[in-house]
């Protein structure tokens, strides 16, 4: 199955949604946190299922265009048309000098990871304690009662799921270019064997950069419609750790080695949530079982349910072999 | 700020360090062992803190001779984990690994609070309020039994790690896991006793700290993150990384506060272990407790 | 007035009720209230106190036969969790209202969480009614949709000094004041307030000390404190911290009066601190002992239905479902946009809703409540009321 083919096919299933979620205003809501999650994720996971480079602290990103968002708004009186790109350019930059610094030293696995929620954890910190920014009391965004394009006010909510699916479907297309690209090749050459990609003369440390720069950038762009769409935000809920460990769970619910594999995992798990919560009275229940399904889940199907699927469609096709021929690790090559 | 106050925080400082090498100890011996971080480390510690105040509210037990009965009880938690998750977890990739325990780790704040509700339970004894006035210096009684305690659980376990066969079998797991297999050892049993221990020493912790703070469902995670700093500053399965990680938490977080908000201080922990990965990623400490 | 109309119009209801055949007083379709409650996250058992005050006052509008001016239809509660994060509370007031058919919501604890859900009832045309959260923006947004029963987290200031006036009257020396509090959401807001409120009147604050929740040992924030020479500590936190820094202040022996904020300083838990806080301060949006007919008997049903003392916001929870109920009975609609006109002029200075310490609720231009704080003070181990001395149920009680 070719990369683009299953792009377009995934494109057209958002566009599909979206049409079916103009019926109502709720669905609507939950086809934009959905799409809001899933494209944080899918950019999550450039870095940590397709490049190795797992992090801890994605939320700093969705925080800078979050923050320069509410800030450029309700301190400034600034449009998004110039906050948006600022919150990507400044998240692009901080990634650039943090990447820089953890890769030039080195920094893999667990360290890598630790050191990205350290950055976040000193960001989360000092906005709570910066004035400019509103401290813990967080931002609010003005907002009056005529709808307006230029500062992305809108009554309706479907011109807030067009922006946000647009993001999503871009980020899915980006990603496929990329991957189909030398860049994508050396990407994953970089997350099966490090040493081995340099040996055959990658630069590691440029290709590494590059991703986590890319990465970083969409998780702004989410940023700043996360601000735009709940005009409200404080470090609690853009810069705190609960957001990048979101990232991490759909991706590995849904499967890390495929590029749409993310995106499955938030389809599945954010209405799963909004339904546990609409059925449930019992208090936790929700978070209970969403915290049994991904222990169980992380354990059994260490491909996540995308590279399960694939896995059993690959089964199928070469249904004369013998079962059990087709190794899950053939998922990834589809990627 | 005056000399008194200054010496005031550095003391302050010393006993939280005291508290955070005690919750950190235990991570740092099963990365050490396993190579596996567990993120629902402070969600044991809260059900050890929960330990020790029922053991107080119900059967009048004193926190500190509480350890007795948590301790063990800790331990059989552990040895539980390993064999009903970690087991399984140590095949999956590390990033599943991370995945489980975050897992693992709302799944018991949550069922905490469906048994015991969200409210913050107190022990209160005489000792709660005592201050010993030394010099400038005021050290609360509760936190300098939370000291000793400290020093001597990091005492024990050097012991039976330096002195036992028990000790040297660990290490021989921690070095090379392969080579272990191969002389013999039975790793699967290396990794229940290391889980047993590790998970155990939060017995300790607990009741000690329930009596100095109090306790919640949540309270477990707000120690996790500075648990895991702590770790990598001191070095990555360093056992005596865990002693200079604390104290440098321990003690920048305090001077700090003494000077600036404490939003402020907070941030200063991450700002130590971005600078010490940076500077020197293997930790600060790193002889690991294979050597 | 239109208070004493309502409640005969529900009695009479009620003795109706009774004679009617069942199936006939059920007939109206009940009208519906959307609650946000925190049930998961670090404020759970808040959330579920507050529940507790909503269900109870549902169920004595539902037993009094419903609400009169709907022709007897009965209060329907839909409580959502918010999980204490700002886009769950969002999306569920989103749902409340768009699926559920909420003509009117209420909620949501904590400011960050009521913010954003509060704005989607305003982009809705759906009255909002804020039961608990002090963020003084709130009400300062010329929104037309939101009420707010809790008074503004700065008046906190207003009160605190007339209350320093009043104890300096009765011969207490507090010259020096310092301020200790949380470094997150609710300390920094209420703070602020202290901040810039005190040194207008001449009160200087002598010392200002940050801590962030769970730290084990507050002693250089103490001995800080005690070095200032402070007469009275100003402290805002929730109840966990306070009992560490109580402790720790103890053990440098030093004695000052100390004002804690919120219902954090009147719950229980810090009783069981015992003579640590014999004597301390807090003030409070409203406190069990509050002398008024509806206070009383409110505490008496809570009491009954739960076997547990009520804490100040659940009295707000309770008012803001008096409130509710009773704008649409004045209103005589289920229609968002008619409750909303019918809580402007809603003016209830009697009945249950009438508990708290104002003379009325009533909500002005922007929604707000003007209601101002009671002053509590731990003696012999309980919580009392102190001050204002028109509601106060015992006179200060001097240590020193």
């Amino acid at each position: 199955m070719s990369g683009f083919r299953t792009v377009a096919i995934v494109a057209a299933l958002v566009v599909a949604a979206f049409l079916l979620a103009l019926s109502d205003r709720y669905y609507m809501d939950v086809f934009i946190l959905t799409c809001f999650y899933g494209a944080l994720a899918v950019s999550w996971n450039m870095m940590a299922g397709l490049t190795g480079l797992m992090s801890l602290g994605h939320a700093l990103f969705v925080g800078i265009g979050a923050y320069s968002v509410a800030w450029g708004a309700s301190v400034q009186g600034w449009p998004p048309l110039v906050t948006w790109p600022m919150g990507v350019v400044i998240a692009v930059a901080a990634a650039a000098v943090m990447g820089m610094l953890c890769f030039r030293y080195g920094l893999r696995g667990y360290f890598f990871a630790i050191a990205t929620l350290a950055f976040n954890e000193v960001a989360f910190f000092s906005v709570s304690a910066s004035v400019a920014l509103g401290r813990s009391d967080g931002l609010i965004l003005p907002t009056s009662s005529e709808d307006s394009v230029m500062m992305l006010q809108f009554f309706d909510k479907w011109p807030y799921g067009l922006i946000i699916g647009t993001v999503l479907i871009a980020t899915l297309a980006i990603g496929q270019y990329l991957l189909t690209s030398r860049t994508g090749y050396y990407w994953r050459a970089l997350r099966d064997n490090e040493e081995a990609a340099e040996a055959l003369g990658v630069n590691a440390r440029a290709y590494k950069l590059r991703c986590f720069m890319l990465s970083a950038g969409i998780s702004a762009v989410c940023g700043a419609f996360y601000a735009n769409y709940v005009a409200f935000v404080d470090p609690r809920s853009v810069l705190g750790i609960d957001l990048s460990i979101q990232m991490l769970v759909y991706s590995i619910i849904g499967g890390m080695a495929l590029l749409w594999g993310p995106l499955l995992g938030a389809v599945l798990l954010v209405p799963f949530s909004v339904l546990l919560r609409n059925i449930s009275a019992m208090q936790g229940s929700e978070i209970i079982a969403y915290a049994v399904l991904l222990v169980v889940l992380a354990l059994i199907l260490p491909q996540g349910i995308a590279g399960w699927l694939t896995a059993r469609w690959r089964r199928r096709k070469a249904a004369p072999r013998p079962e059990g021929f087709a190794s899950v690790a053939a998922a990834e090559k589809s990627a | 700020m005056t000399f008194g106050i200054f010496l005031q925080a550095v003391v302050s400082g010393l006993a939280n360090a005291s508290i955070y090498a005690l919750i950190a100890v235990g991570l740092t011996l099963v990365f050490g062992v396993m190579r596996i971080i567990n993120f629902a480390h402070g969600e044991f510690l809260m059900i050890a803190m929960y330990g020790g105040f029922f053991a107080w509210s119900l059967f009048g037990v004193d926190p500190v001779m509480a350890i007795l009965i948590v301790t063990p009880l800790l331990a059989l938690l552990g040895m539980a984990l390993y064999g009903g998750i970690v087991r399984l977890a140590l095949k999956v990739p590390e990033i599943n690994q991370m995945a489980v325990t975050l897992g693992l780790s709302l799944l018991l704040q949550h069922l905490a609070l469906v048994l015991f509700s969200g409210d913050n339970m107190l022990v209160t004894q005489p000792r709660s309020t005592a201050g010993i006035v030394l010099g400038p210096v005021v050290i609360q009684v509760t936190h300098l039994i939370a000291c000793g305690a400290s020093l001597l659980l990091l005492g024990l376990i050097y012991l039976i790690l330096r002195r036992t066969d028990f000790g040297l079998v660990m290490r021989a797991v921690a070095q090379s896991r392969d080579g272990a297999a191969l002389s013999g050892i039975d790793i699967a049993s290396v990794y229940k006793w290391a889980m047993a221990v590790g998970v155990g020493t939060l017995g300790v912790t607990g009741p000690l700290l329930v009596s100095i703070l109090y306790v919640n469902p949540h309270v477990g995670a707000l120690f996790t993150l500075k648990a895991f700093v702590i770790v990598i500053v001191g070095g990555l399965g360093s056992f005596g990384g865990v002693l200079v990680g604390a104290l440098i938490v321990g003690l920048a977080e305090s001077i700090a506060g003494a000077w600036f908000s404490a939003s402020i201080a907070a941030a200063v922990p991450f700002a130590i272990l971005i600078l010490v990965l940076l500077l020197r990623p293997e930790g600060l400490m790193n002889r690991s407790l294979a050597r | 007035m239109t208070q004493e109309l309502n409640r005969r119009r529900l009695m009479q209801i009620a003795a109706a009720a009774t004679v009617l055949p069942a199936g006939f007083a059920h007939a109206a379709d009940p009208l519906k209230v959307g609650v946000l409650v925190p049930m998961t996250g670090a404020t759970a058992g808040d959330g579920a106190r507050l529940l507790k005050a909503h269900e109870l006052a549902a169920k004595q509008i539902n037993e009094a036969g419903g609400i009169a001016g709907l022709g007897g239809a009965k209060i329907e509660l839909m409580v959502a969790d918010t999980q204490s994060k700002p886009e769950v509370g969002r999306s569920e007031a989103e749902r409340l209202i768009s699926r559920a058919g909420a003509s009117v919501l209420l909620g949501a604890w904590a400011s960050a969480v009521t913010i954003p859900s509060m704005q989607v009832a305003e982009r809705y045309r759906t009255p909002f009614i804020v039961t608990s959260a002090v963020t003084d923006s709130i009400t300062e947004q010329k929104l037309q949709f939101v009420f707010r029963v809790s008074p503004k987290g700065s008046w906190a200031a207003k009160d605190v000094i007339e209350f320093i006036g009043f104890l300096r009257q009765k011969g207490q020396k507090i010259d020096k004041v310092a301020l200790a509090y949380e470094d997150g959401p609710f300390g920094q807001t209420v703070s602020k307030g202290y901040k810039a409120g005190l040194p207008e009147k001449g009160i200087a604050i002598v010392a200002e000390e940050t801590f962030r929740t769970g730290s084990p040992d507050l002693s250089t924030q103490a001995a800080k404190l005690k070095a200032s020479g402070a007469d009275l500590v100003l402290i805002v936190c929730y109840v966990d911290d306070e009992s560490v820094l109580l402790r720790a202040l103890a053990a440098q022996q030093y004695k000052p009066m100390v004002l804690g904020y919120g219902g954090g300083h009147v719950h229980p838990t810090l009783l069981k601190l015992g003579p640590l806080v014999e004597g301390a301060f807090g003030i409070v949006e409203w406190m069990e002992d509050v002398k008024k007919p509806a206070s009383e008997t409110f505490v008496k049903t809570y009491k009954e239905a739960y076997g547990e003392a009520p804490l100040s916001n659940a009295a707000q929870a309770y008012a803001s479902t008096w409130a509710a109920a009773l704008a649409a009975d004045a209103a005589r609609s289920r229609e968002p946009l008619a409750i909303r006109d019918a809580l402007r002029k809603l003016k209830l200075s009697s009945g249950p809703a009438s508990l708290l310490p104002n003379d009325a609720l009533a909500f002005d231009e922007n929604g707000q409540n003007i209601v101002g704080n009671v002053m509590s003070q731990v003696i012999d181990g309980n919580f009392v009321t102190v001050w204002p001395e028109a509601v106060a149920s015992k006179p200060v009680k001097f240590l020193k």
